[in-house]
Parts: C-alpha cells; structure tokens; sequence
C-alpha cells in the first residue's frame, strides 16, 4: 500500500484523495478547516489541517515515507516551492503539480516533478473527442 | 443531521451483520479441528451444531437482506453494537452445550467475558473441560482483542468507509495508518509476531516444567491469548496459581504489558523511533500511576517476604491496570487481603491501559490528561497574574492540551466512573459489601476480571446481566451503544 | 484381675502412645480442603491431612513436583517429593477423572521456600483410583448435526445462486 500526500482539498484534491483512499494510505493536508470536512467524517485517510508551507505541517503528515505526493492548491508558487523542497531535501519520488500558468509550466519542467495543467488536458481531451 | 432510519437501513445493518456471523463461524472451525485431533468424540459435534448453526444464520440474514443503502458510519456504529450482543450470544452454544454451565445465563456469561476480553467466570468443573472447549473460550479473547481485523476481512467486499466506521464504533479513535486496512494489517501482523514469541516462551517453560509438547503448546497457545487480549481466561480452575511457577508469571506480565500498550506507540517503536517509548506520555502516566499504587500495596502487604510481595501484590497490580485479570491467588484470599491492597488493585482496574490497545477501562491517556490539567489549573490558582498559557503533551508528537481534549477525558472517565458506581450500588442492594460490590462491579466495566468471589454461579441472575451489560458497555466505551440507542429512539419517534 | 490388670496396662500404654504420637505429628483425620483455604491463618505450620482428585499434570520443581488437587470445587497445590508420583496413575482433565489422593503434610500460608499458600507433602497414597470419563454423544446432538448440515446447505445454495443471479441481470 503506497503513501500518498495531497495538498489542497479543492474540487480535485477531494476527489483524488477518496478515490485513493479506497485503496492506499491517504493524507490530505490544507490549511482551510471548511475544505477538510468536505471528506467527510469517515474519510479512510488522515486530514491535517495546516500551511503546509510549515516545515512541522509537512513532516506531521508524514513527508519522509510519502511515495508520491499531489500539489492542488491552486497557488501555483505554492506548489512550485514545496515541490522543489519535497525533491530535494525528502526526495519523494512521484510528485504531481497543478500549474495554472503555461509560461511557468515550461519554465519548471524538471525531472521528477510532474507538471499538469488544467487547460493543457481539457484541450487534450477535447482533441481526442473528434479524432 | 437528523438521524432517521428506515427498511433499507436496517437491511443494510443485518446483512453487515450477517457478513460478520460469517466470519465468527470461521472461528468456529478452528476447536472443531481441535477435537478431531484429540478425539474429543462429543465436543466434535458440540463444534459442528454451533458451526452450521451460525453459519445457516449468516447465510440467511444475507439472504433476507440485501444492501439497499450506501454502508455508512452509523450502520457500521449499529452493527459493532449489536454484534457484540450477537457473538456473545452465539459463541455462548458450544459452551453451554459442553454442560460445564448451570444455565444458558451462564454460558453466555462466559461468552461476553471471553469476546470483551473481561476474564470472569461461570464455568463450572473447569479443570475437566475438552481441549476443544477451552480453546473456544481462549479463541473469544482473540476475537474480541483483534475485533477489527475481523471486521475488515469479513467485509472485504464491502464499500471501504464502513471500515472506519467500525473502528470507530469499536473505540479505537487513533489510527495508526491512514488507510484502517492499513492500519488492520499491521494489528495483524505485530499480533502474530507477538503470538510466536509468547507460544515460544510460554511452551518452553512448561515443557522445562515437565508438560508434554502437546499440551505445553495448546497451554501457551491459551495462555498468550488471555495475556496479549488482556483477557484473563486460563484453562485450569486454579488460573495462573495452577503453575505455581514465579517465573512463568513473570513472563506472562511482559505480554500483559505489550497487549496494554498503545498499537501505535508497538508501531512508532518498531517502524519509526524506538526513544518514543521513553517520551510517551501515556508511558510516563502509567509509569506514575503503577509506581504510586505498588507502594501503597507494598505498604499493606508489610510483614511478608519480598518475593511474596511481589508474586501477591504486585502481580495482581499489574494484572489489574492492564486490565488482564489473571490471578495467582484464589477470590477469596484476595477478598481477605487488607483492604489497602483492595483499594490500590481497584484504582488500578479503573484507570486501565493505553488508548487503542486491548485493554478497557479510563485509559492512560485521558487519565494523564486528567491529571495534568488539573496541575494546571492549580498552578493557575496559585499565580492569577501569570498571562494564559496552552500546555503540551508528547505522544507520538507535541500536541496541545486543547479545551475539546480535555472535555472529551473527563466526560469520558465520568461516565465510566458512574457505570463503576452503578454497579456497586445494585452489587450493594443484593446484599453485598460496599467495596466488594465495588471491586467487581469495576472489573466487569473495565473488562478486567479479577474476582473478590461474588461472581460465582449462585449469584443473583440479576446481577448476571447487570455484569453482562456491564461488560458490553465497557468494551465498546458506550459510543457505539449510545449512538445506537439513539437510533432506536428516533425510531420510535416518526 | 490378670486379664483386669492387662486391660488397664494396654489402655495406659495406648493412651501413652496415642498422645506421645500427637507430640511426634500424629495426624488427626482428614480435614476439608475447604476449611483450610477459609482460614489458613489457623492452619499456617500445622500438620495436616487434606484428600483430593489429582488433577491436570505434574509440574517439576527443585525438589519434587508441584500436583494440584480438587476437593468439592476447593484446590490445593501440594509439593510432593518425587517418589511418590508414580503412586499416581490417573489424572484428572476431560479423559478422564484422577485418583483421589490422601496427602499429609505441612501446610504454608506463606512458604519461605516457595512463597505461596501450599502444602509441603510428607506422604501421599492413593484411595480412590480414577477412572476414564464417559465421551459418548447425546443422540439427538447427531440428529441435530444432520439436520442443520441439510439446513446450511441449503440456505448457502439460495445465498450463492442469489448474488449470482444478481450479477447476471
């Protein structure tokens, strides 16, 4: 069973975190209480509710023996900075940005951090719809 | 929310239920095979009636009721409840029929005792039980200790969140993983590493003592499942004091201790930091509350060797705060005991052992909070001028004293503490001695099972069930059966 | 007056010896498990005389082995030196019942040696033999074992063409 993070339990983040929940160790971490309690009470996982720009907040939810981790926060330095800091200093191996911004998305294509962007895959999709 | 039940959720609790019936005739399987290989002619059929009995009834329940409704934490809350009450009720057959019990009462007595991992006893002639008997009342402490490993295999094809739920229901509020089958396995697992070390010790000191390798195994095997479930039960009338050995004693302490210690403080030791041992908080309450109780015993047993002490006093102790509930002494010479020692073993039995372990009781950990907010609060008395201040605990990390925390303790240990009260009360009115009625009504709540004598099978019947409830309540830490209660009554309220 | 005179002498010489037995540890007769376990302060370093079934095993000791004993729902454990326990054939347990043993011994509420309430046995035979215990099954347990397999059978039957029919439509 792998060790998955999410950070941001927006729209997403929410559905990601109980579609994995069914089957792997979940923490889903976001510093707004309200977006914890949409998991609900029974939620498989751990919620923790914190800025995960806080160094305790990361380790709390248990950065060191994470597998993979997803940043959804919708900030997208946010997501950069803990992104750099998750590879570098915990080496986490899979990790998962949500990039609003295309410029950024080319400037922070680095090895091992995934970049997704939203309208990138709607765009996607949509090709593929009248291939 | 307002709660309000209808058909499709009680088809959905009753088949949870029946998936669960099912996996307690599974056990059910295990003294059937015991028999066999011991040529236990009539205990054999005992084993298959109860077998085809729970499994016909597993069957049915979910033929009858199929899942109309998505699983949810309140079914699972419903079924952990009523379940309990059902396996006692199951598991109570094979035992009645073996005619070691004076009445169904009492068989299914034995079975609660053995399923909340309480350790009194009806049983009658217990020294010439079957083999296969004796391991059904040491396998209903398994089952009971490691209840939520059997919950999630059974309800393996179930949706996930209902396995949250009965952890939950079954009050085990830590979780050690994020996922509770993750969580599941690891109890399962550190269960079985523990189990062949303590059949290893155990055999290999009865076999040093004389036994034969078969029997020493079947005994360790017994004896490891009482000790680790902090159940009690022992397979001779004379329990612990049967072996007459210290040292035999001393190692079933050391699984007496494990079993009463936190699942997730054998996880943070084991996979994470091993100095968290030294740092728990629970750990250093416990270490407080034993040191504290052993002098006061000691004191009271003045006059008697050292070793005496310790092999009397202290055992008892021990086995009273980890809410096992072996004994090495009969009923009736801890009743003659003074009354000290009485008094230092009842404390013990109602504070209990850590949260999220096999014990019942208090706990460490919402006793420690207990303590420590009430040196707070003194201390805040003392200096009114001081600025507010949050207060720390460590346990697993630096957490804070929050006000919800200690709310949640002290409601918790008042209601424990008039369920103890309670107890005494109706013990007294049926004409026994205040601190007798006491002492057992507080080992039937806190799942411990040491006896001063009055439970016995000419006690009132009354009083049976009193216990019987008692020890239900305690075990499932009343959540689950108020929360249940209240789905009855907004039942009846439409 | 002869045969007067031999009476009296052999009623004197009895009496001698029965009470100079009494100061050697003559033993009274037998006394109930359960008066002993009662009040052992009365008994603590006395000689007694206790009777029982041998139950469950023998386990081994410094010197000796431990046998433990039931009376009327009463238990003893005894350290018995260990010549006598082959005089033990039978023990108690679901096979069958154990021989009932008469035990005389010093009685320890608490033992210096062994720290615990016991009896220090000086000798042991046996009364009573044990027996082996009847295991036969009720009829109607058989009839009721088939019955229910039929039962079970059945209802299983229903449950798996049920949840097959089910995944069918």
């Amino acid at each position: 069973m792998r060790y998955i993070l999410v950070v941001g339990c927006g729209k997403a983040g929410k559905e990601l975190a109980l579609e994995f929940a069914r089957t792997e160790n979940v923490v889903m971490v976001d510093k707004d209480l309200k977006a914890l309690d949409t998991l609900g009470d029974d939620f498989n996982g751990k919620k923790i509710w914190g800025d995960v720009l806080d160094v305790n907040v990361l380790e709390n939810a248990g950065i060191k023996d994470a597998d993979a981790l997803f940043l959804l926060t919708g900030n997208d330095n946010l997501n950069l900075v803990v992104g750099k800091v998750a590879k570098r200093k915990y080496g986490v191996e899979k990790i998962v940005l949500q990039v609003n911004d295309i410029v950024k998305k080319r400037i922070f294509r680095e090895e091992g951090l995934t970049i997704v962007n939203r309208t990138y895959l709607i765009v996607e999709v949509l090709k593929k719809c009248i291939s | 929310m307002i709660i309000s039940p209808d058909r499709k959720d009680f088809s959905t609790i009753f088949n949870i239920l029946g998936r669960l019936i099912l996996g307690l005739s599974a056990f059910m399987l295990i003294p059937l095979a015991v028999a066999f290989l011991r040529k236990e002619v009539s205990p054999f059929f005992d084993f298959i009636i109860s077998f085809l009995l729970t499994t016909s009834l597993g069957f049915l329940l979910l033929v009858l009721f199929p899942i109309k409704k998505e699983v949810s934490w309140i079914h699972a809350f419903f079924s952990v409840s009523l379940g309990w009450l059902i396996f006692s009720l199951l598991g109570a057959i094979p035992l009645w029929f073996s005619k070691h019990f004076g009445c169904f009462l009492d068989a299914w007595f034995e079975a609660m005792s053995g399923f909340a991992t309480t350790g009194l006893i009806l049983i009658q002639d217990l020294d010439h039980l079957s083999f296969a008997h004796n391991t059904w009342r040491h396998l209903t402490m398994f089952i009971g200790g490691q209840g939520i490993i059997l919950a999630s295999l059974s309800v393996l094809t179930m949706a996930r969140p209902v396995a949250v739920g009965f952890y939950i229901g079954e009050a085990r509020q830590e979780k050690i993983m994020p996922n509770v089958i993750a969580t599941a396995r690891f109890i399962w697992k550190v269960s079985f590493v523990y189990l062949l070390l303590g059949v290893g010790i155990f055999s290999a000191i009865l076999i040093q003592r004389g036994l034969s390798i078969e029997k020493a195994f079947f005994h360790a095997f017994w004896l490891f499942c009482a000790a680790f479930d902090t159940g009690g039960f022992a397979p001779q009338a004379q329990n612990i004091a049967y072996y007459h050995s210290g040292a035999f004693e001393a190692a079933t302490m050391v699984f007496m201790f494990l079993g009463a210690i936190n699942f997730n403080l054998h996880f943070w030791v084991w996979m994470k930091r091993k100095r968290e041992l030294f740092e728990n908080f629970e750990i250093h309450t416990f270490l407080f509350t034993l040191f504290s109780l052993s002098i006061l015993t000691y004191f009271s047993l003045k006059g008697l060797s050292n070793l005496t002490i310790f092999r009397r006093g202290f055992y008892q102790l021990v086995s009273a705060h980890t809410g096992c509930g072996f004994a090495n002494m009969t009923s009736l010479d801890l009743r003659n005991s003074p009354p000290v020692m009485i008094l230092s073993v009842i404390f013990a039995m109602m504070i209990g052992g850590g949260v999220c372990s096999t014990t019942g009781a208090i706990k460490l950990m919402r006793v420690g909070i207990i303590f420590k907010t009430l040196i707070m609060e003194i201390k805040r008395w003392m200096m009114p001028f001081r600025a507010v201040f949050r207060d720390r605990f460590h346990h697993l990390q630096d957490l804070i004293l929050s006000d919800k925390r200690i709310k949640e303790a002290y409601v918790f240990a008042a209601i424990f503490l008039l369920t103890y009260v309670l107890g005494a009360v109706i013990g007294m009115v049926l004409g026994y001695p205040p601190l007798l009625a006491l002492f057992e009504s507080v080992s039937a709540t806190a799942n411990v099972g040491l006896s001063v004598g009055i439970t016995n099978p000419a006690m009132p019947n009354t009083l049976k069930v009193i216990y019987i409830l008692q020890m239900w309540c305690g075990r499932l830490e009343f959540l689950s059966v108020f929360v249940s209660l209240g789905f009855i009554i907004s039942l009846f309220k439409r | 007056m002869k045969i007067v005179r031999i009476k009296l002498i052999s009623l004197v010489i009895f009496l001698i010896a029965f009470n100079l037995g009494g100061a050697f540890g003559l033993y009274a007769e037998t006394i109930p498990l359960k008066k002993i376990v009662e009040d052992p302060d009365d008994f603590e370093s006395k000689l007694v005389e206790v009777e029982g079934e041998v139950i469950g095993e023998p386990l081994y000791a410094k010197e000796g082995a431990w046998v433990n004993i039931l009376s009327k729902g009463y238990h003893a454990g005894i350290v018995v030196p260990r010549i006598y326990l082959d005089k033990i054939k039978h023990w108690g347990g679901y096979r069958e019942s154990g021989d009932i043993a008469k035990v005389r011994g010093k009685f320890y509420k608490e033992c210096p040696l062994h720290h615990e309430m016991h009896i220090h046995a000086h000798t042991l035979e046996i009364i009573a033999l044990g027996a082996p215990k009847s295991d036969v099954v009720l009829p109607f347990k058989v009839q009721m074992a088939v019955s229910l397999f039929i039962i079970c059978l059945i209802i299983g039957l229903v449950y798996f063409i049920k949840s097959r029919h089910g995944t069918r439509s």
